[in-house]
């Protein structure tokens, strides 16, 4: 077992209590504030080779929202670790009840390749600020951002308590052989299967962020331009590799036929007339997934763009039309610069042709009528939901970001991160004295002892229950 | 395999209606249950009298009272529980709407166990009702009686496709296992939560899992003997041990121990009388299988108090065994019978370190006069819950989230943590289409402007 020795020399750290006092903890993310300011040129250089990713976007999200949750946790890790103190029964007023947040012990995050830093570095604050030792396995796919993340990272951290572990899915593999106290995934739903199984060997709480995919309904009452503009950014970002993008759009055909000049629009706008001399588009990150995506293109007819390069991993942006459901993408998370639009008649079918699929990890509706929004709201079911816009609620670091069903379990940004790698204790300290009230709870019954209880604890609708 | 997938299917087919996401009908299903447990008291209190020998005002206090209690607490706070809430907004978001929204997660499977078989059972199906799941709830099988009047019960009392109760033993919960549910909460042993949990991982099931272990109970030496003793007697030997929260074994230095003896043997007195085999108020062991497991551990061991059996009626008395090796059988599993095993640690570092080399356990207690050295036995520590100066009692609070960590389990619940365990936080943010000025800054083409 390869890394055996790390995990137990992590474990060891832990438990001699180092990583406990908030003062290190803060220590270790002003210092992970330091390596994004010093390595913010490397970073930004090795995301565009490995992604094609424009500048622009990768300091938004590799570097500005990664601050963001840095300085949230900074602003209030003293809060966030302080005892909750919980309304007390009657029984219980001269008690001290309170929640103490706990670290789970060494925590392993496993981070995917297309928002590298990001997808490794937001977990790792919430690790940190709730205390625990931490191992991440940052992609090999992401080679260049590997690199740095392996070399530069741990010079910034403490080395007893932190570590990198690199590699692809052999050493994925025996990483999990280990007991970890706590796993947090972010990828595909076959891998979290997979890194859900090996924890349940251990025992260990998990949180899986995963994807699917995320449908993007526009009702026939909408100011078109806006539409198409916030949807062509939420799909063209990083090339449309991101978890969170409009998968595919449902709108009525009348709604096409407005929004197709409108996304062409909108994409003119934002890459100009060739997206392949414009910086600001990305690129597909490997060849593998660039062959995945291009297959993908087969389906219905191209709208808009079509055109890719294989030699520079490009995919144009593009709007497929004419697609139907049994189409091959329609099967799968595209993960890629493709808009497919599936015509259906009205709202229900829309609402009924989402409910009939996997429950995604974002969900998007356009209405200029609240009412829709709410309608579709309402009656779906999601990790996330966003009315008239995409993206944009992950931006809100006191919104809870997760999956639910396939798209994932758990949840994290903000201070569901320190929550989601605490472990809530519930404690009572109670006092010596006043044994004997304590006396009706203690055997011999009798039903004089039954009656005290009895009247102590009447319930109604309104009163607390006091038991014993 | 039909059969399972059958009673899922239309549990999935209730949920998909949507007749329970309505917070009016969640509270008249919850009100039903509280009639159930009010008219079927007696028939209840029966039960568990045939399965564990549990007296009327024992199985009441333990069973009946927190069940209702969580009732009424859930009925009067479901509205600001599920009310959506508002959460801070930046800059960037202000005309916006931003908030939580508090859904069901679709259907939920209960596997209760066997020692608090009423309970176990009724107060996540209470948590599961309330957050506006369907719920498939599997009595343990080995307290055959209370399995076989919940099975009874439930559909006379509650919609019968949204809560369906199944009955068996291994084979029929590895079915059920197989069919996909939206949260599976297991109340049990380590061995059983890791094959749930793997189960779990096929369908990607969120998982509650409330184990055990060896929960410690340290006695400092400054400290009301008399006392602490009473309160670890009693919360050791109700229902002859058999708690997943019960003082497992004691930690305290050597000087104490045969005070503790001494203490304990005189509150069994007063508990049970001095012949505690004829006293109304002392439990059996469960079944023979636990009954020859636990008497086992007793071999070789030093019996400073009790160590009477009787196999026929699964009888063994309240036992105490007084320097215990750290190696011994009985320091390796938990012990879920009325054997007290006492360890003995020089100082507070000592138990500490004992603590910390075992796995996480799902209650520890310390009693100490030193508020200091309680804080610093917890805060040096990890475990599922803490009582201070007692045993059991944080497990009364529903305000406390009641579960374990590591091999204890993983996951909480009790009052509004029930709810919130059963639910789904869905983030909702709701822009304008509006405004669209706001939002140029973030559409290419960039410039360091932008940026």
């Amino acid at each position: 077992n390869p890394y055996a020795g790390l995990v137990s020399h992590l474990r060891a750290s832990w438990l001699s209590g180092k990583t406990w006092p908030m003062e290190y903890r803060m220590a270790q993310l002003e210092a992970l504030g330091r390596f994004l300011d010093d390595k913010k040129q490397q970073i930004l250089e090795a995301t565009a080779s490995d992604l094609g990713k424009p500048p622009f976007e990768a300091e938004l999200s590799e570097i500005f929202l990664c601050k963001n949750e840095l300085h949230e946790t900074l602003n209030n890790l003293s809060r966030w670790m302080k005892d909750e103190h919980v309304d007390r029964i009657l029984a219980m007023q001269r008690d001290s009840a309170f929640i103490r947040k706990d670290p789970y012990g060494v925590v392993l995050i496993i981070a995917p390749w297309n928002y590298p830093i990001h997808l490794f570095l937001v977990p790792l604050i919430g690790a940190i600020a709730a205390g625990n030792c931490v191992i991440v396995k940052p992609s090999e796919v992401s080679k260049k951002t590997e690199r740095i993340v392996a070399e530069a990272l741990p010079s910034y951290l403490d080395k007893d308590c932190f570590a990198v572990v690199t590699g692809g899915v052999p050493e994925t593999t025996r990483l999990l052989e280990n007991k970890f106290d706590y796993i947090f995934f972010t990828g595909s739903p076959p891998v979290g299967r997979i890194v859900m199984t090996a924890a349940a060997k251990y025992l260990t709480p998990v949180t899986l962020e995963l994807g699917g995919k995320n449908p993007c309904y526009v009702s026939d009452t909408c100011d078109v331009t806006n539409v198409a503009r916030r949807v062509a950014w939420g799909r063209f970002f990083n090339a449309g590799q991101t978890c969170i993008a409009p998968d595919y759009l449902l709108c009525t055909i009348e709604m096409q036929e407005k929004l197709i000049p409108a996304l062409r629009k909108a994409i003119d706008d934002f890459y100009g007339p060739n997206p392949r001399e414009s910086p600001d588009f990305g690129r597909i990150v490997g060849d593998r997934q660039f062959q995945r995506v291009q297959r993908l293109l087969c389906s219905g007819r191209v709208a808009i763009g079509g055109q890719t390069d294989e030699a520079e991993r490009y995919i144009a942006p593009t709007v497929l039309v004419d697609v139907q459901p049994s189409d091959p993408i329609m099967q799968e998370e595209i993960f890629g610069p493709i808009l497919p639009i599936v015509v259906i008649a009205n709202m229900d079918e829309a609402i009924d042709f989402i409910n009939s699929r996997e429950r995604p990890l974002a969900l998007y509706a356009f209405s200029s009528d609240d009412k829709v929004v709410n309608q579709v709201l309402e009656r779906t079911s999601s990790g996330g939901f966003c009315g008239n816009d995409t993206l944009m609620h992950f931006m809100l670091t006191s919104l809870p970001f997760g999956g639910i069903g396939n798209s994932g379990l758990g949840m994290y940004h903000g201070k569901f991160s320190f929550d989601t790698f605490s472990h809530h204790r519930g404690c009572l300290k109670r006092g010596m004295g006043w044994e004997p009230l304590n006396a009706p709870r203690y055997p011999p019954y009798s039903q004089q002892k039954f009656g005290v209880i009895r009247a102590a604890s009447k319930v109604t609708r309104k009163n607390d229950c006091t038991l014993l | 395999m039909e059969r399972m997938q059958q009673i899922v299917g239309r549990a999935r087919a209730a949920f998909n209606s949507g007749r329970s996401r309505p917070l009016e009908f969640r509270i008249q299903q919850l009100k039903a249950l509280e009639r159930m447990v009010q008219e079927k008291e007696k028939e209840i209190l029966a039960a568990l009298k045939a399965d564990l020998n549990k007296n009327g005002p024992n199985a009441y206090s333990h069973e009946i009272l927190g069940v209702l209690g969580e009732l009424a607490l859930t009925m009067e706070k479901l509205p600001s529980w599920a009310a959506p809430q508002p959460v801070k907004k930046n800059l960037l978001t202000m005309r916006d709407e931003a908030y939580i929204n508090y859904e069901p997660l679709g259907v939920v499977l209960v596997i209760g166990a066997w020692n608090y078989p009423f309970v176990l059972v009724m107060q996540p199906l209470i948590g599961a009702i309330a957050a506006g799941n369907a719920v498939v709830v599997k009595p343990s099988e080995v307290s055959e009686n209370t399995a076989r009047l919940v099975a009874e019960l439930l559909p006379q009392y509650l919609d019968k496709d949204l809560y369906t109760v199944v009955t068996g033993g291994v084979p029929e919960t590895t079915e059920l296992l197989t069919q996909r549910f939206d949260h599976i909460l297991y109340t049990g042993n380590t061995a059983v939560g890791k094959i749930v949990m793997a189960a779990a991982a096929k369908h990607l099931t969120p998982v509650t899992l409330e184990l055990g272990g060896k929960s410690p109970c340290y006695i400092d030496t400054d400290c009301d003997l008399a006392v602490a003793c009473r309160r670890i007697t009693w919360g050791k030997y109700m229902n002859c041990g058999q708690t997943c929260i019960a003082p497992d074994y004691i930690l305290c230095h050597p000087s104490i121990q045969g005070k503790v003896v001494e203490n304990i043997k005189e509150t069994l007195k007063e508990f049970y009388g001095e012949d505690v085999k004829s006293s109304p108020d002392y439990e059996r062991i469960v079944n023979q299988r636990h009954f020859k497991r636990v008497k086992s551990l007793l071999e070789g061991q030093k019996i400073a108090l009790g160590g009477e059996s009787d196999e026929a009626s699964c009888f063994i008395a309240p036992t105490i065994l007084t320097d215990v090796s750290p190696e011994s059988k009985v320091m390796e599993e938990e012990i879920f019978g009325p054997v007290l095993p006492i360890v003995t640690v020089k100082s507070v570092e000592e138990a500490i370190e004992f603590i910390n080399l075992r796995e996480k356990p799902l209650a520890l207690y310390v009693f100490s006069n030193n508020k200091q050295l309680i804080r610093r036995v917890i805060s040096e520590t990890s475990s599922g819950g803490v009582t201070g100066n007692d045993v059991i009692m944080h497990f009364f609070l529903s305000t406390l989230p009641f579960g374990g960590v590591g091999n204890s389990g993983m996951g909480a619940y009790h009052g509004k943590h029930s709810f919130e365990t059963f639910s789904h936080r869905r983030s909702c943010l709701i822009k304008d289409l509006k405004m669209e000025s706001t939002n140029k800054m973030r559409y290419p083409p960039a410039s360091q402007k932008k940026v």
